[in-house]
């Protein structure tokens, strides 16, 4: 069972970020970061499970697939977010957090522009 | 592999703790050259000011008495003092001062003092040179004294450097 | 696994820590300093590589072009 090393790798990270913050506090951001890698590339190959799974199943029902890959990237951008504002709030950095969340809310805007256009062309058509 | 691996990093730990080592051995050796310099002059300034030796001859019997640190320095004295006839004790002392400087490990400051006696040595009467022997001995014990100073607080952390810096190069390639 | 990436942070972490008391104890605090600055580039070259390749993970994964 994998939720047996993340949480270990979880409480031995927090034992050496509590012992080096005394002493070294700039190594502390390290330690967290590669913990957060880590534990994130032990869920990698999860999500790609269930990605893959959802992807089979979409391709069943026929919806168009370049909606669906609007819809995995937009989860990406919110992973990829989520752990990099969470780094930054670690070093008491969260004026840089609240600017990576922006800049994440702003992207995943762009990108679900044209499902939004399609949805009002939908509308469009439907009224008379 | 892993044999391998765990020799070549032993063998870069070693070797970081040695240099260390030698590098925090250097003050150690200074103080050490400092010490017996000191001695040989107290002899030399006995050999001159009490039994009024001809000085190749006291320098020569400084030299059977003194030990292994200054032997070598004496010696070229004596050999200078037999080659060179200009008569000037200062440049058979002057050639010495390579050798104090980088086998006895001394600093200019140090080597400065003992050529200062080259220059007085048996060129005025012997109340002159009492005094000029009472004033060298007194600036070497002044230097030893710094050299001990300095060898405390840098021999201890050369030391204690070369060993963290050989377990840190450890830890960044394991 | 890449698990000791963490062990060896901290280790190098408490060496710079040890290498900086000694140094300041000998009164030398400007290289304390530096030993300290080139403690946390040398881990952080190896945390980079380790987040970028996260990075390039979660492109491939989430087809992010």
């Amino acid at each position: 069972m994998e939720i047996f090393q993340i949480a270990g790798i979880g409480i031995i990270a927090t034992i050496l970020i509590i012992i080096l913050k005394q002493t070294r506090p700039e190594f502390t951001v390290l330690v967290s970061i590669v913990t957060g890698v880590i534990i994130f590339s032990y869920l990698l190959p999860k999500l790609a499970y269930v990605i893959d799974t959802i992807r089979n199943l979409s391709s069943r029902v026929n919806v168009d697939i370049s909606y669906f890959n609007t819809l995995i990237k937009i989860i990406g951008i919110a992973y990829l977010v989520e752990f990099a504002s969470q780094i930054c709030r670690d070093a008491d950095q969260d004026s840089i957090a609240m600017k990576i969340e922006l800049a994440g809310k702003v992207i995943i805007m762009v990108l679900a522009i044209p499902v939004l256009l399609t949805l009002l062309d939908l509308i469009v058509k439907i009224l008379p | 592999m892993i044999a391998l691996k765990l020799s070549l990093l032993t063998i870069i730990f070693v070797a970081c703790t040695l240099i260390g080592f030698f590098y925090g051995g250097r003050y150690s050796k200074r103080v050490l050259s400092l010490i017996s310099l000191h001695e040989s002059i107290r002899l030399l300034e006995t050999e001159i000011i009490v039994f009024s030796n001809p000085l190749p001859l006291a320098i020569e019997n400084i030299r059977n008495r003194t030990s292994a640190h200054v032997y070598k320095v004496y010696e070229r004295i004596l050999n200078e003092i037999e080659f060179d006839q200009s008569g000037d004790l200062y440049n058979s002392f002057l050639t010495t001062s390579d050798y104090l400087k980088e086998t006895c490990l001394l600093k200019q400051e140090d080597i400065d003092v003992f050529l200062s006696l080259g220059k007085i040595i048996g060129k005025t009467n012997r109340k002159d040179q009492k005094q000029h022997f009472k004033y060298i001995l007194n600036e070497l014990g002044q230097l030893i004294e710094q050299a001990r100073v300095e060898k405390n607080t840098n021999e201890k952390m050369y030391r204690s450097l070369g060993i963290l810096v050989g377990l840190g190069m450890i830890i960044i390639l394991i | 696994m890449k698990v000791d990436l963490i062990f060896k942070i901290a280790a190098v972490g408490m060496i710079t820590a040890i290498l900086h008391i000694v140094l300041e104890k000998s009164g030398r605090e400007e290289y304390a300093y530096l030993i300290t600055l080139v403690g946390v580039i040398i881990v952080l070259g190896a945390v980079i590589t380790l987040v970028s390749q996260l990075f390039t993970d979660v492109r491939v994964l989430f087809r992010l072009y």
